[in-house]
């Protein structure tokens, strides 16, 4: 039955889609409750396989129906076990939430049906790149992430002025359907090359399935080390699609403009699916370069940990600073995903520096992924109902809104506490796992990086939050409070439901935070165990934890202080700040423009390759064609001129020459032997007779 | 089985030509378009001993006949279908209803002459597919280009007298050469048959001079980067069903050609030219997709990512690896249909704003919807997205091609990112944003439309999902083709010391003992009695 109950969880979610266009027809309101009673059935599905997790000794289970036999063997099956159980319940049972809240901020769409839709498929299609048993339907649930977040991202795809993002007004702006194809251009870079990698890891290993891949590792780990350098390229091919998809630099700068969608699909992106998938097939991966590193003894593969820590590290610096000087609220929340799946891809890389940190960091990561998945998504859903109620996507026109939408106040303040990591919620027992795991690998650079970037964060968090709903009303606030039907007010009941549902996940999650923690400990040890076919050297977690919550809590402090003086308490002010020092305006360019990679990245792909194609098509091909078709017909024609006037000048000059002269002189000179005497004719018979006989004679 | 007995082949080939033949005592464009509907449908409908009989355990030509045709020269009609051709037989015997259908508004002149031409396309491409003599594959090969031609000339475009001419001069001259490659092999083995040429083992020298004919005759069929300028002038200017057919069946027989006479025939020039074939296959894909990312005209756009599909499928081939081939095979078929549907695509957005432009057809999905769902899926299924026929053909070359080398797998990973591209550009420009000319008599899809485009989009989602049965045509055909490649690529026979003159004298005295009298035979024993006189004195 459990392993039915998989089954069911991902297959739920596309019945949804291909029901939602027949109950289309009876009426909206029956639609609309069927979409989201689909993706219930499959969170209750995902729900139910959590007491599996109490029975972990019984897991891995796996479930498959073979789907081609050749030339490749390729089954679609199911595959539980703690990892996908835990991220399909954050994928099932946040989706749900942002579903319900999608009845409210939804509500009298044109297109609601494709939203529906496109939702459903793309909860579908995350439980199934989670739950699947091999790597081309992980692969294939993967793609069709992609697609679906086209398909939202793009949503409006008509793009009106007011669905418009980036700005405001110097500043360029971006159409909904550029957004989109942004997003799947720059995540199938990562995913074309992930499918490199694991066609040449099919190579050696001869088989797709995960857990034949994990228990053939003594047999292919070391025919590919025979090659140098191939582990490393396998490494940086498989980190490529997640780098894409989780928006890890240098790929993760299509996730900011990805918020061009409605609300909840921000959310949906950020909290519970896309983002996520990235993490989640890192940590599919791990067991195998850990193996390849700690067992077999090949040095190659530390490389994929040192990859994955150091982008993510990187990567979770990046966008906090970006997060610090952003106008547009979902911009910023985008930066600070960006950066927090950075710290979850620091605890997977840390995971392999050494054999007491593999379950640390493997948990860390996961855990880091539930609690961002609970708070990034309350705060995409408040997010979406102040820019509702406020009628602009910039922090600066909001102010004081705390009187209008009092509840959404206290969910999204509870939401950025967690997001700072604020104890007791859950954000900060994750990241306190986080920083612990990178402590205890002795890297104090990548340490130190993260430190700053939780700086930022409690900088940027309380910056946004002060603006929204503190300090004084902005003047577009005061313009929209005039207007007669504003929307400056709570949105629909389920709106406020969703979030409320949400935030209290949170206080419940952050109550129990260490709770989780070690019984996430536990069940990855039983996992990785069997996944690496022996028991993990793991000694018991050391949970002296007093002086990263010094540190974790004194680097929350320096980030609030400063940003709860210029934007809560309206003590200090910024503009004044900025006005006077030249160095924070110089940074502010540099953080505004994105570190100008964005930039960089447009110019040198966007423009480098059009510019090299309009090159190709405008004069190369323009040159290739002359060559073959002006060259080859030149020269045809002029040998063909050539013969013409050997025909006229030569053969037939010759000829014609002949029969110039043989008519001429020849014919002039012999014309004259006939002049009608018939003397002169007798002569020359006999002289011609004579000749003839001489020649018989002689010869 | 359905196997024995009813010729099968040769009924596919003459039903179209009769039905030609009867087309002229027709009248009436409505007779005639009906009249030739019918004639396809009953075409697919014979199809049905082929799909049920095909035995898919033998690599041996099946549905085989053969019959002396010019017994003094060895020349047979002699058909026959394997894995490497059943398919292609397949979808062109399919693409004759929907090449119908998409022409019944386009042409309004000529109708008769019109649907004579594609009747004779179809005898032409299914007498190519199932020819297993040298001189009847030559004579449909060489049919093909006249209805090909007369379509681009009179149906054509505003360029199409330039774009006519280079399609038939082009391809033309790579035949020419082919011919001679012919002409080599009969004088060498003494045989036009197909299947035992396959079984000849030819001096390498011998091979290479054979190759390098054939292989340029294909290689501007397929074509390949240096050879490809009469694909985009053709496809422009080409009416609907003649794009349709070009794309779909013309260029596959290039590959076709690689598959079925370079590996068997010439196996150590094959293996000897590999690397420069890989090499313009990447060439192709590379600048091929460039080359549509750079375009403006959609069908430019789609003719140029045909160049980088064929690429793919040259490359397929010429890596010599079972899933290279079999992907190759596969993706012939697969490219046939997206590039035959999104040529279609292109058609009925012509039809609608009488433009190709990419800037002129801007924003169609506010009041085209179910174009633009057509538009998008199989503008997923070009760029190869999971769970359409073009993924899964790719991957199968991309697992060929890794099994050769990860350098070439990587760059073929770089064609398929511009590949996305190419799409990617193409939907954002047509499907999405705001509209930039709207007529309010623009129709979406109709009923006769969705006729045509309902299956092929079946097609991509059945290959794509069960693309087992079509493999499992294909497959030991495969097998038996490189099993025999792989034990002949290195045995290099040197050239046998025979002189010239005794393989002529032995022919004609072979020739002379068959049939008497003879008016070549008595000019050359002329000849040589002269030249033995002359020695005697």
């Amino acid at each position: 039955m459990d392993i039915q109950l998989a089954w069911l969880c991902l297959i739920f979610p596309f019945i949804g889609v291909l029901v939602t266009p027949l109950l289309a027809r009876i009426s909206t309101s029956v639609m609309n409750f069927g979409a989201v009673f689909f993706s219930f059935l499959a969170a209750v599905s995902a729900l139910m396989l959590l007491p599996l997790l109490f029975s972990a000794e019984a897991l891995p289970l796996e479930s498959q129906l073979v789907w081609l036999h050749t030339p490749i063997t390729v089954s679609f099956g199911v595959l539980v076990d703690p990892l996908s159980i835990v991220v399909a319940n954050v994928g099932a049972v946040i989706s749900f939430f942002i579903m319900v809240y999608c009845l409210g901020y939804m509500k009298g769409d044109p297109g609601i049906m494709r939203f529906w839709m496109l939702m459903n498929a793309f909860i579908g299609s995350m439980l199934l790149l989670v739950l699947a048993n091999n790597l081309i339907i992980i692969f294939i649930g993967w793609k069709l992430v992609g697609l679906c977040s086209y398909g939202l991202i793009g949503f409006y795809y008509r793009d009106e002025k007011k669905y418009w993002i980036g700005g405001p007004e110097p500043y360029s702006f971006d159409t909904p359907s550029a957004c989109g194809v942004k997003a799947f251009i720059v995540t199938s870079v990562g995913d074309m090359l992930m499918l490199g990698g694991i066609l040449i890891m099919y190579y050696y290993a001869g088989t797709f399935n995960v857990l034949e891949l994990y228990q053939t590792a003594p047999e292919w780990i070391p025919a590919m080390a025979a090659t140098p350098g191939m582990i490393i390229l396998v490494s940086i091919l498989l980190i490529a699609g997640p780098v894409g998809k989780s928006a890890q630099f240098p790929l993760h700068e299509w996730l900011p403009e990805a918020m061009s969608g409605p609300g909840p699909v921000s959310a949906l992106i950020h909290a519970a699916t896309m983002v996520k998938s990235g993490v989640f097939l890192i940590a599919r991966f791990i067991p195998i370069f850990y193996y390849g590193y700690w067992t077999a003894g090949v040095d190659e593969a530390m490389y994929f940990f040192l990859i994955v820590a150091w982008i993510g590290a990187i990567t979770a610096f990046l966008a906090a600073s970006q997060g610090l000087g952003a106008l547009e609220l979902k911009k910023i929340l985008a930066y600070s995903t960006v950066s927090q799946i950075g710290y979850m891809m620091l605890a997977l890389g840390v995971a392999g520096f050494s054999q007491d940190l593999l379950v640390k960091g493997y948990a860390a990561g996961t855990f880091h992924l539930m609690s961002h998945a609970m708070f990034k998504a309350c705060l995409f859903l408040c997010a979406g109902t102040v820019i509702h109620a406020a009628h602009s996507i910039y922090i600066n026109d909001m102010g004081a809104l705390r009187k209008f939408l009092p509840y959404t106040w206290l969910f999204m303040g509870l939401a950025t506490l967690s997001l700072i990591g604020v104890p007791p919620l859950p954000g900060f027992w994750s990241k306190e796992a986080v920083l612990l795991a990178t402590l205890e690998s002795q890297h104090i650079l990548l340490f130190l990086i993260v430190l700053v970037s939780v700086i930022f964060t409690a900088f940027y968090s309380t910056r946004y939050f002060g603006m929204m709903f503190h300090g004084k009303q902005s003047r577009h606030i005061k313009q929209e409070l005039k207007k007669p039907h504003n929307h400056v007010h709570e949105g629909y009941f389920p709106q406020t439901f969703a979030c409320g549902v949400l935030a209290a996940g949170i206080v419940i999650f952050g109550l129990m935070g260490m709770r989780v923690e070690y019984a996430l400990y536990g069940l990855f040890e039983t996992q990785l165990g069997q996944d690496l076919a022996h028991s993990t050297v793991l000694s018991v977690p050391s949970f002296d934890k007093t002086l990263i919550m010094v540190l974790s809590i004194g680097s929350v402090l320096i980030g609030v202080i400063p940003a709860y003086m210029f934007y809560i308490a309206r003590k200090w002010d910024a503009d004044a700040v900025y006005e006077s020092s030249k160095l924070v305006q110089v940074v502010h360019t540099f953080l505004w423009n994105r570190w100008y990679i964005n930039a960089f990245l447009n110019w040198v792909f966007i423009n480098g390759v059009m510019g090299a194609a309009r090159t190709t098509a405008h004069r190369i091909e323009v040159a290739v064609d002359g060559l073959i078709n002006r060259l080859l017909p030149a020269g045809v024609f002029g040998i063909s001129r050539l013969s013409v006037w050997f025909d006229k000048r030569g053969i037939d000059g010759f000829l014609d020459g002949s029969a110039y002269h043989v008519q001429n002189s020849a014919g002039g000179g012999l014309s004259r032997l006939q002049d009608g005497r018939i003397q002169a004719y007798l002569a020359l018979a006999v002289i011609i007779a004579l000749v003839v006989c001489g020649i018989i004679w002689l010869s | 089985m359905l196997n024995t007995g009813f010729p099968v082949l040769s009924t596919l080939i003459f039903l179209p030509l009769a039905a030609a033949v009867v087309l002229f005592f027709l009248r009436g464009d409505n007779t005639v378009r009906v009249f030739t509907l019918v004639v396809s449908l009953i075409e697919c409908i014979l199809l049905a001993p082929i799909l049920l009989g095909f035995d898919t355990t033998t690599a041996q030509f099946q549905f085989v006949e053969r019959h002396a045709w010019i017994e003094a020269w060895n020349i047979y009609y002699h058909l026959g279908i394997d894995g490497i051709s059943v398919l292609m037989v397949l979808l062109t015997v399919l693409l004759l209803p929907i090449c119908v259908l998409c022409s019944w508004k386009y042409i309004g002149q000529r109708v008769k002459e019109f649907h004579f031409c594609l009747l004779l396309m179809t005898t032409a491409c299914i007498g190519i597919f199932s020819a297993l003599d040298f001189i009847l594959f030559y004579i449909f090969w060489e049919a093909m280009l006249i209805p090909m031609y007369l379509m681009i000339a009179v149906w054509g475009g505003p360029q199409r007298r330039y774009a006519s001419l280079k399609f038939f001069l082009y391809p033309l001259a790579g035949s020419t050469l082919f011919l001679a490659a012919i002409v080599a092999f009969f004088i060498n083995t003494g045989t036009f048959s197909i299947p035992e040429l396959m079984e000849h083992r030819d001096a390498f020298q011998f091979q290479i001079w054979t190759f390098l004919a054939m292989a340029l005759a294909f290689a501007i069929k397929v074509p390949l980067y240096p050879f490809h300028t009469w694909l985009p002038a053709a496809h422009v200017e080409a009416p609907t069903a003649g794009s349709v057919l070009l794309a779909s069946i013309l260029l596959k027989m290039g590959t076709y050609g690689f598959l079925r006479f370079c590996l068997p025939i010439t196996p150590a020039a094959s293996e000897f030219f590999a690397p420069l074939m890989i090499t313009l296959a990447l060439i192709s894909i590379i600048v091929g997709s460039f080359l549509a990312i750079g375009q403006s005209d959609m069908k430019k756009l789609i003719a140029y990512s045909s160049v980088a599909h064929m690429g793919f499928v040259t490359l397929g081939i010429f890596v010599f690896a079972f899933r290279g081939v079999e992907g190759a095979i596969m993706h012939m078929v697969n490219h046939g249909i997206i590039t035959g549907a999104m040529f279609l695509m292109v058609g009925l957005i012509y039809e609608r704003s009488h433009s190709r432009e990419l800037t002129e057809n801007r924003g169609v999905s506010s009041y085209l919807p179910a174009y633009t769902g057509f538009l998008l899926l199989f503008g997923l299924a070009a760029f190869g997205f999971p769970g359409t026929n073009g993924f899964f053909s790719k991957l199968l070359v991309l697992l060929g091609v890794f099994e050769i080398s990860y350098v070439l797998g990587i760059l073929f990973v770089i064609g398929l990112l511009l590949g996305l591209a190419y799409i990617m550009r193409l939907l954002l420009n047509v499907g999405w944003g705001s509209p930039s000319s709207f007529q309010k008599d623009w129709t979406d899809i109709n009923v006769r439309e969705w006729v045509y485009l309902v299956p092929l989009g079946l097609l991509v989602i059945y290959l794509g999902v069960a693309p087992g049965r079509a493999l499992s045509f294909i497959g030991p055909s495969i097998e038996n083709l490189l099993d025999n490649f792989h034990f002949e690529k290195d045995i290099r026979v040197e050239p046998v010391p025979e002189p010239a003159p005794e393989i002529v004298s032995g022919m004609v005295l072979e020739i002379e003992a068959s049939t008497g009298e003879f008016v070549q035979v008595t000019h050359s024993g002329a000849a040589i009695n002269r030249f033995d006189h002359q020695d005697f004195k």
